[in-house]
């Protein structure tokens, strides 16, 4: 299998980790709405349900991006410039199943 | 409160527009050229630029807005500090890169780089426009706000100074200057909302009666059926019977003045009695708590002249244990604030004789009520049985997580650095300088809450009151940084309009030949209309709610913008057809959601809304409805102007 763009892969290494990103948001949106009083547990040190959700989704955000960076930088490192550089991510849908990142 | 400019204030302020404008000025000669002028050349460094990211972002929205909102309801304001954060999520792993691949000066170069369309180029132009207009009034709202305190000025020559000095920020320099003014702000507001929350935990909480004045507000015990004894007891006659005022009791105190009671029922047979705060206008005098606002009272402890303002309010009323906690760490803060009871204040209006009456009531309330959702009356459905409160909530997170990816000032950043890697690595910067921010955001505004510092009328001012209450120049220094805050986000945003107009609309629509330089003019001149706009829209919204609006401006930047560019970039049979009605529609319904919802007609036309809307507008942040509107009109017009193949197969053909 021939290996994908560097563009493509980052493009689909971007997505999963967004989608992680976006069950745990959806998450904390959905008890707020309809389960606000779960809120209040309190869960460690004192800190109940809500503080420490939002904390951990701002936190969550920060370690994400990094793990991208590193995982894009890796990634990129491997494949020769090939000075393409209008490649679009809608690509990607027609491109193989192959490992994303590749450290 | 009565505000008196600082003159330590005006100094450092002074000295932040003085270097703004003096690094505007020599930074001019950089961007002489179309590319200068709109990308700073591409030549910002990669670091430099996530810092701007947090300075553009940051606005007075997130310093002043939600730290106010906070200060007066607890965590609600954190939810929009956890929305903010999360739309970058977006803006990292779907948008930064492409993005960045495909654009060259504004948001609508990318979403046209496909089909090079004349359409397109308006559509995305006009939305840009709007965007940034609804985002420019709650800054320059933000701004007459803060010069109040500051400068001892009205809030109209807030919103002047602002204005001019923006323009003139963008006109000698555009996207340098801009950058570098955004990087400045960005980095002094995190360093000293650090340092302040530092402060509120070395402070730790203390038990009071009333604000840091010194005036201890009377909390009068009683049972349910011996009150007027009890007001008796303590001094106060009762004056007149208003069965219309409900709990609220008017009463003659010691001291002769007019004094509101609310009564609040307890556990068993009791009632408690607290003292409330009044503002009336009675014939053309203004009254605050039955006296001429600004009239001299009586010499205090140090034998300083005292003038009769509203006392600043905030409070500790009770902590687990002992009457102060001393120095705190980061999570014995939320720990000790969570056994606490902490005195918040709402606010009515009654009717008295032929006068509105202004009362301001405290509200005891459990320290582990401020640390949950809920406690804001736009939040408060959530805790309520029905369906719509819950859904407006749903719509607003929704808009605040897809519409930071949508900002047209956020996107044009992408371009100031030189590839799609610096852009990635910019983006991450923002993102740890933006999400630490938002961390602090909660201490500060708890902290605020509970400084005795606050200003009853005005949440806006809680980020600088809370400075004062540590000192004057921390006050000079944070009022300074506020200030700065509104130039930068106000820059990005002028010359996101700037481009739209002179790029977007009038050389890629018009097809107006422009030479470099006259673009350069056209934006220049474009920036000039465009602040003027914002001078005369920050005047005329004087009262509107600074968070709130900016929650609008997210929500049709999200349901325009965010549905077009994730459809281009991922599915192949978008066609420009299906962009535009996705842009046109997007906009539109969530402009006209805005203007018929129920928030709309009670704050911005102050009339009793048709019942008739109630069924097609039934709550009042449009995200949840429109945004998926946008992407299926794209998809309903994609598929029926039924794309060619070779239209499909290159997604990113066209010139960048």
């Amino acid at each position: 299998m021939s290996r994908p763009h560097p563009s493509d892969a980052n493009a689909r290494f971007g997505l999963k980790l967004f989608l992680v990103y976006t069950v745990f948001y959806a998450g904390f949106v959905l008890v707020s709405a309809f389960a606000a009083q779960w809120s209040e547990w309190e869960l460690w040190g004192g800190l109940n349900l809500a503080v420490l959700w939002g904390f951990a989704l701002i936190g969550m955000a920060f370690v994400l991006a990094l793990i991208y960076g590193l995982g894009c930088q890796a990634e990129l490192s491997d494949q020769p410039a090939d000075g393409d550089s209008r490649v679009s991510a809608t690509e990607v849908d027609g491109a193989e199943e192959t490992d994303e990142v590749q450290a | 409160m009565i505000y008196q400019a600082s003159s330590l204030a005006i100094v450092v302020f002074l000295a932040f527009v003085g270097l703004t404008l003096g690094l505007s000025f020599y930074l001019g000669r950089k961007a002489r050229s179309s590319s200068g002028y709109f990308a700073a050349h591409g030549q910002i460094p990669w670091f430099v630029n996530g810092v701007a990211f947090a300075g553009d972002y940051l606005s007075a929205a997130s310093f002043l807005g939600i730290c106010g909102m906070i200060a007066f309801y607890g965590y609600d304001g954190f939810l929009y500090s956890i929305g903010f954060l999360a739309g970058w999520i977006v803006a990292l792993f779907v948008i930064a890169e492409p993005m960045k691949r495909l654009g060259k000066f504004t948001f609508a170069d990318a979403l046209n780089a496909k089909f090079q369309s004349r359409g397109i180029q308006l559509a995305a132009g006009i939305s840009t426009l709007a965007v940034s207009v609804f985002y420019l009034i709650p800054q320059m709202v933000g701004a007459g706000v803060l010069v109040q305190p500051l400068l001892g000025l009205q809030h109209w020559a807030g919103v002047v100074i602002v204005g001019a000095v923006v323009i003139l920020i963008v006109v000698t320099a555009g996207m340098v200057s801009t950058t570098w003014v955004q990087f400045l702000k960005g980095s002094l507001l995190v360093a000293f909302s650090a340092l302040l929350t530092i402060m509120i935990l070395q402070r730790g909480f203390e038990v009071r009666e009333g604000g840091q004045d010194g005036y201890a507000f009377r909390v009068i015990e009683s049972s349910s059926d011996g009150w007027t004894q009890a007001l008796a007891g303590n001094g106060y006659d009762l004056l007149v019977e208003r069965p219309e005022w409900g709990d609220y009791i008017e009463t003659r105190g010691p001291d002769g003045r007019m004094t509101v009671f609310h009564r609040r029922a307890g556990d068993s047979d009791q009632v408690t009695l607290y003292e409330c705060q009044t503002v009336e206008i009675r014939d053309g005098t203004k009254l605050v708590n039955d006296r001429p606002l600004g009239a001299e009272l009586e010499p205090d402890a140090d034998e300083r002249v005292v003038q009769n303002q509203l006392h600043p309010v905030g409070h500790i009323s009770g902590l687990p244990e002992g009457d102060a906690t001393g120095p705190l760490g980061p999570i014995s803060f939320f720990k000790v604030l969570g056994s606490s009871e902490v005195m918040l204040w709402g606010t009515t209006k009654l009717m008295r004789d032929d006068s509105e009456l202004t009362v301001f009531y405290p509200k005891p309330t459990p320290g582990s009520h401020v640390l949950r959702p809920g406690e804001h009356p736009k939040f408060a459905g959530i805790r309520q049985p029905g369906w719509w409160p819950k859904l407006n909530f749903l719509s607003l997170m929704f808009a605040l997580f897809c519409g930071t990816a949508s900002l047209p000032h956020i996107l044009i950043r992408y371009y100031t650095v030189k590839d799609a890697a610096a852009a990635r690595k910019s983006t991450i910067v923002g993102i740890a300088a933006i999400g630490f921010f938002y961390v602090l955001t909660l201490y500060l505004g708890l902290g605020a809450m509970t400084s005795g510092a606050m200003d009853v009328t005005n949440s806006n001012m809680a980020a600088p009151l809370l400075a004062r209450s540590m000192g004057e120049w921390l006050f000079a220094i944070i009022s300074a940084i506020a200030f700065t805050t509104v130039l930068g986000t106000v820059s990005g945003l002028i010359l996101a309009s700037a481009g739209a107009v002179s790029h977007d609309i009038l050389k890629g629509f018009f097809n107006i030949e422009m030479n470099d330089h006259q673009q350069v003019r056209m934006a220049k001149i474009a920036s000039v209309i465009v602040g003027v706009i914002a001078i005369v829209l920050g005047v005329l919204f004087e009262n509107m709610n600074v968070s709130y609006l900016v929650g609008w401006a997210f929500s049709v930047a999200a349901s325009a913008n965010l549905p077009a560019l994730v459809m281009l970039l991922f599915w192949k049979r978008t066609t420009k057809a299906g962009i535009i009605a996705a842009v046109v529609v997007g906009m539109f319904s969530s402009l006209a959601w805005i203007l018929l919802s129920a928030d709309t007609f009670a704050q911005v036309y102050e009339v009793p809304r048709p019942a008739w809307l109630e069924t097609y507008v039934p709550f009042s942040q449009p995200g949840i409805v429109t945004i998926p509107l946008s992407f299926l009109t794209l998809i309903v017009v994609s598929l029926v102007t039924n794309a060619p193949p070779a239209e499909a197969a290159d997604p990113s053909g066209g010139e960048n």
